[in-house]
């Protein structure tokens, strides 16, 4: 293979990434899309295989290509694979469950909303900035869902482009107790076609989504709606196995390209005008860190020691409603499709005097995930010693024949603070030989105290709904895969990585387009804002490019 | 390659595992061809240690307590080998495993060997993947 020359040279394939190859090809420039995973298929994602998704083929494997991880209470770093959205085309969208939301309009705000708490700041653009990017991406990626269906959403330039998915019938009854108690369910945005769009197909439900890739195409990913169309172009050229060991930089402090190391094991090169690393939070960081040169000797863009601080993850609380068939006749329980799809906006502010900051979340109503393999094999070993014989079989038919869950998700956000961040792990290294990632983690007390308060909203609804049982799996829990903030953006050179526009203040073709610009990890999934930013970033790449900044 | 799995040792495990994970506990082991997806285990270099230890150990209890190789024995009479079994350090973690073997069996995608003919996923309410066809989607 050749020294790769192209006009702008994107590192990862995921959210980031996707959006900005798509925008610059159709543009007319040249791409080049370098990919540390391998490009799988939806023939590859027709097999929806348990023990795929336990053996991590989405993921790199721990014992070559790790994560490490540190917190107040363990001693030593211990290997993880915290932080990895995915290695693969696509990244972490291929096997998301595709949960789209928008961010409240003071989720860009939250210093001026809250005052100062932990490493909270605003962010450099708001919500009207960023909405007919919000809208773009919706279109581009192609989502289903209701506009103005929550009063507490904020404003729309346009509807959905695709009406909300078939409902399963739960949510009648659902919405019936949400709004006996004043709430404003509204049907979950997702990237999933309600109707063929853009040459793929709608969804027809399988029993099988968040976790495993989309057969199909329905469901909407970077690779399957963004990469595939801008690879149509001609002018985009993704290259998976692709390993980028450094971002390189001429002696006036611009960057020039990469090396990176193919599948063989061979050290190549790619020169461009302009760079975008789009890793996601820690792996964006860590090539930064690694990307070390005269003018920069403590990584690219690192000038201030700004690189790898204000890593934020995301709060995640689990519950469930747990319903015996036989005790609800009047309820619809036994059906697995087609989703159940509402969310709650009502308590992504807490009231006075529950918490420090009145920060709370989003509640998503759903039907669990599948997978029958892990549920029986933990029935089965849930007490410690093994249960066999008829007394298994009483379990696994309580379970699987005679009850149905609804489950709780509430996010929420993940506050940035002081102890928690990313730096080049001192001794551990990958199978090419480099430094990892090693995580500080420390989650900040009000994390517990929103998943509590919001959670709880959400089993009281179950309870009124009837069930049998309610409780939580996870409360004010951390996200392995949603991770933002360590490269902040922000107007002051002083205390930012980036500007408004994700480029590096102190590198002005450089830009970091994934979730590491956040200042804050917002109360919802963040993964269509990082979609929308991206698509911004790209006009003004695009903009540049043709002023001839580059 | 050696062959590790001895003729008892077929036998017995398949013996267990109709008797660990019996129809009702999903569609039991044997049904779900999850018996011979785990014996697969017992093919190729390197068998585990704890099977292979574990199986010789439930057939020695069995003819300790019976006088008859454990697959020879009735069910009833099984289960009461099963739980002396289980109360072995080296029974009971093999007893889990065998579960949690026979239960991957049941219930992985039919590809690998086990869950025949999607009777695991038909048990826990799935439509056995048929739905994963893209073929039956509408495409235009």
């Amino acid at each position: 293979m050749p020294r790769l020359v192209t006009d702008v040279l994107i590192v990862g394939s995921g959210a980031g990434g996707g959006p900005l190859a798509l925008t610059l090809a159709r543009a007319g420039l040249d791409v080049v899309v370098l990919e540390k995973g391998p490009r799988l298929s939806r023939s590859d994602y027709r097999r929806q295989d348990e023990i795929d998704l336990r053996e991590g083929v989405y993921f790199p494997r721990p014992e070559e290509d790790p994560h490490t991880v540190v917190t107040p209470n363990t001693k030593q770093p211990v290997r993880t694979l915290l932080g990895w959205t995915a290695s693969c085309v696509g990244g972490g969208t291929v096997h998301m469950g595709s949960f789209l939301y928008r961010f409240h309009p003071d989720d860009f705000r939250m210093r001026s909303r809250c005052g100062p708490y932990e490493e909270v700041a605003d962010w450099p653009f708001g919500y009207d900035e960023l909405e007919p990017y919000y809208s773009l991406a919706e279109r581009e990626v192609g989502l289903s869902g209701l506009g103005g269906a929550s009063p507490f959403e904020g404003w729309r330039s346009e509807p959905y482009p695709m009406p909300p998915l078939p409902a399963h019938p739960l949510t009648t009854p659902l919405e019936e107790v949400c709004r006996r108690r004043g709430l404003h369910p509204f049907p979950t945005p997702r990237g999933i076609n309600s109707r063929p769009y853009q040459g793929r197909p709608a969804c027809d439900p399988c029993d099988f989504c968040t976790g495993f890739g989309c057969p199909s195409g329905a469901r909407g990913s970077s690779q399957e709606a963004l990469l595939a169309r801008a690879e149509q172009t001609g002018r985009c050229r993704v290259v998976p196995r692709a390993m980028v060991r450094q971002i390189t930089v001429d002696a006036r402090g611009r960057a020039t390209g990469c090396l990176w190391i193919d599948e063989a094991g061979v050290e190549r090169e790619v020169h461009a005008r302009a760079v975008c690393v789009c890793c996601s939070a820690v792996e964006s960081a860590r090539l930064l860190l690694l990307s070390k040169s005269p003018l920069f000797p403590d990584g690219l863009a690192n000038d201030r020691g700004l690189v790898g601080r204000h890593l934020q993850f995301h709060g995640v609380t689990l519950g469930y409603g747990l319903f015996r068939r036989d005790r609800h006749p009047g309820l619809p329980l036994a059906a697995r499709r087609p989703f159940l799809d509402r969310s709650l906006l009502d308590h992504y502010f807490l009231p006075p005097g529950v918490g420090e900051i009145d920060k709370g979340g989003l509640i998503r109503f759903g039907l669990p995930q599948t997978r029958p393999m892990a549920e029986a094999q933990e029935i089965a070993t849930a007490g410690g010693r093994a249960v066999w014989g008829e007394a298994l079989a009483a379990r696994l038919q309580r379970h699987f024949v005679e009850e149905r869950r609804i489950e709780v998700e509430v996010f929420h956000d993940f506050f940035p603070n002081a102890r928690t961040f990313v730096e080049l792990d001192p001794e551990v290294r990958d199978r090419w030989g480099l430094p990892v990632a090693r995580i500080h983690l420390d989650l900040p007390s009000h994390q517990r105290i929103a998943g509590h308060w919001v959670g709880r909203r959400a089993l009281e609804i179950l309870d009124d709904l009837g069930a049998d049982e309610v409780g939580f799996q996870i409360v004010g829990g951390t996200s392995s895969y949603l991770v933002h903030g360590t490269c902040r953006a922000g107007r002051d050179p002083a205390t930012s990585v980036l500007d408004e526009h994700l480029r590096a203040h102190a590198v002005p073709n450089l830009f970091v387009v994934d979730g590491s610009f956040m200042p804050t990890s917002g109360g919802a999934a963040p993964t269509l804002t990082i979609f929308a930013a991206s698509f911004r970033t790209a006009d003004q790449v695009l903009a540049q490019a043709r002023r001839g900044d580059f | 390659m050696k062959d590790h799995s001895k003729p008892g040792r077929r036998s017995i495990l398949a013996a267990a595992l109709a008797r660990l994970v019996p129809p009702g506990a999903g569609p039991g082991a044997v049904e779900a061809g999850a018996v011979e997806y785990a014996v697969q285990r017992l093919d190729g270099e390197q068998p585990a240690p704890w099977l292979m230890d574990g199986l010789d150990l439930l057939d020695r209890l069995a003819l300790e307590h019976d006088g008859a190789h454990f697959e020879e024995l009735g069910p009833a009479r099984q289960d009461e080998v099963l739980r002396r079994f289980e109360e072995d350090p080296v029974g009971t973690e093999c007893l889990r495993r065998l579960v949690l073997l026979a239960l991957e069996g049941s219930f992985c995608h039919p590809a690998r060997g086990g869950n025949r003919h999607g009777a695991g996923w038909r048990f826990a309410g799935l439509d056995n993947g048929e739905r994963s066809d893209p073929s039956r989607c509408r495409a235009s």
